[in-house]
């Protein structure tokens, strides 16, 4: 096996452009440096440019650099996936695996992100800073799903440090700053403050620039009681709430992923109905 | 050696130094009774009581984390406020109540915080009628912005010239008293171990001050998941004692 000293670090980048032509949306990759990779995109019969995110390497490696920039530009439709989960790998050092990720949209455009589970194995030291900014009537969906390791291999909160930030930004103004350091070493994660008796952690947020807090309020009461059904103590907590102005954030904590990644849709599902009158699409997985 | 000009006259004839009367005040502002609605809040902590997930046994440790995550981001907050300069004051108030804002996913608990801070400021200019204080309050009104409890905590301290270290162990001690005391209406917990909880905090407390000076924005990452989704859940609970 190769030692990590002798690793090539990896500096990716993808550089996504998404335009509208005649009403669909179509990919433009501008960039994209290894092992971050774009086949190619899928349209859907709604116009929506279908993506899967591509990780050659099959995980972040300690000391990789990832970067990934999205425009959508105006009245676009883009949904994301990856194509599995992405793997953390240990640190010997104290090198940090990192990844960012930049999202602009723009007016009236929308954003559907779908995500496999993020799964940082036992020493890894990872940070992922996630900025999104949103126009004018720009929507989104976006979800993050974290495994506490591989627990097939009895590994739970083994890593070293996770640095997890989405900072979310409307028509300039901060909307949403959801920053976390989890390091086992210092927090006992199994404190109620943080996971509880609970291993898997989901987190949703959907947003709708423009839309008044009255909209806001009757969307959060319908998705709290799809919440309260699929609260179920010792097994699975939900909770939802609205955000200061233009959305509101889902969070989920389970003992199992199957229960995040299943339930997780049926909130877009909820919601895009809500918002923009339609339904949308599953990526084919199994959930 | 303190100078004359440091110390007052009071009515009694005593001598006081301007830093022992500003001391006095901030104890008054951060003192439990202050009358801006504190002890109606839980911030989560009641559903995480009702879940079964929160005891007496873990709440030493709770608290502990509590003051380690909460407390670097309301600390944080509050050194802003208390380093506001009168240079673009408006738009540097405005700009840090909007950061509070998004820094609080749970509707509850930012309601609660952004009530606490409008009671504040209300009370303190009811109390000393700095113009300072005035420009946030008019500013609140006009931009409909939330003012936020520890970025008016701040201000309000700077406007009295109370130090920062003090400032911020005084509001720390607040927030943290304050969960204690709502542990005490839903938890068998009694008068003595509460305050032995709240002793025990002080070195948490003491670690959170001393790093609070050197914490950039791009470091905040205060972490409560658990307590976020509570608060989020607080809606759902049958019976509820405190508004979040």
């Amino acid at each position: 096996m190769q030692s990590p000293s002798r690793l090539e670090r990896m500096h990716g980048h993808l550089a996504l452009d998404f335009t509208l032509k005649q009403q669909r949306t179509r990919l433009m990759v501008r960039e994209h440096r290894p092992p971050l990779q774009v086949v190619r995109d899928f349209g859907l019969a709604d116009g929506t440019s279908f993506v899967h995110l591509h990780n050659v390497a099959g995980g972040v490696l300690a000391g990789d650099q990832l970067t990934t920039t999205i425009n959508l530009a105006a009245a676009t439709k883009v949904q994301l996936t990856t194509t599995s989960s992405t793997r953390i790998y240990r640190s010997d050092g104290e090198q940090v695996a990192y990844q960012a990720v930049q999202a602009n949209l723009a007016e009236h455009s929308l954003l559907e992100y779908w995500p496999d589970t993020t799964i940082p194995f036992a020493e890894s030291l990872y940070q992922q800073q996630t900025r999104i900014d949103l126009a004018d009537d720009a929507g989104l969906c976006w979800w993050e799903f974290l495994a506490p390791g591989r627990e097939a291999y009895g590994e739970r909160f083994a890593y070293r440090r996770l640095r997890l930030d989405c900072d979310i930004y409307a028509l300039g103004r901060p909307l949403l700053l959801d920053r976390m350091r989890l390091q086992p070493s210092l927090q006992q994660l199994n404190n109620p403050l943080y996971f509880g008796n609970y291993s898997y952690l989901a987190t949703g947020y959907i947003c709708r620039v423009g839309l008044d807090a009255a909209q806001w309020k009757a969307l959060e009461a319908t998705l709290m009681a799809f919440a309260a059904s699929q609260t179920k103590l010792g097994r699975c907590l939900w909770g939802v709430s609205c955000l200061a102005a233009h959305g509101l954030m889902i969070r989920g904590l389970s003992t199992n992923s199957r229960d995040l990644l299943a339930t997780a849709f049926e909130y877009w599902r909820i919601a895009k109905q809500a918002l923009y009158g339609t339904s949308p699409n599953l990526p084919r997985k199994i959930y | 050696m303190p100078r004359l000009g440091d110390f007052l006259l009071g009515y009694t004839g005593v001598m006081m130094s301007n830093a022992a009367l500003a001391q006095l005040k901030l104890l008054q502002l951060a003192d439990s009774a202050l009358p801006i609605g504190t002890t109606a809040h839980s911030y989560g902590v009641e559903s995480l009581v009702a879940e079964g997930q929160l005891g007496v046994a873990g709440l030493g440790q709770f608290l502990r984390a509590f003051v380690h995550e909460s407390g670097q981001l309301e600390a944080y907050l509050a050194y802003q406020a208390w380093q506001l300069g009168a240079a673009e004051f408006s738009q540097a108030w405005l700009d840090l109540n909007a950061q509070a804002a998004a820094f609080k996913p749970a509707r509850e608990s930012r309601h609660a915080s952004a009530v606490l801070g409008r009671r504040l400021l209300s009370l303190a200019l009811q109390l000393e009628p700095l113009p300072r204080w005035q420009q946030a309050i008019t500013l609140a009104q006009t931009q409909q912005i939330e003012t936020h409890h520890s970025c008016v905590f701040g201000l309000v301290a700077a406007g009295l010239a109370i130090e920062a270290e003090a400032m911020l162990a005084a509001l720390l001690q607040q927030m943290t008293l304050s969960l204690i005391l709502a542990c005490q209406k839903i938890l068998p917990l009694g008068q003595v171990q509460a305050q032995q909880l709240l002793w025990q905090l002080h070195p948490s407390i003491q670690a959170v001050v001393a790093q609070t000076p050197s914490t950039s924005f791009a470091d905040l990452a205060s972490c409560s998941i658990g307590l976020d989704g509570a608060s989020m859940r607080h809606p759902l609970l049958g019976t509820r004692l405190f508004i979040s």
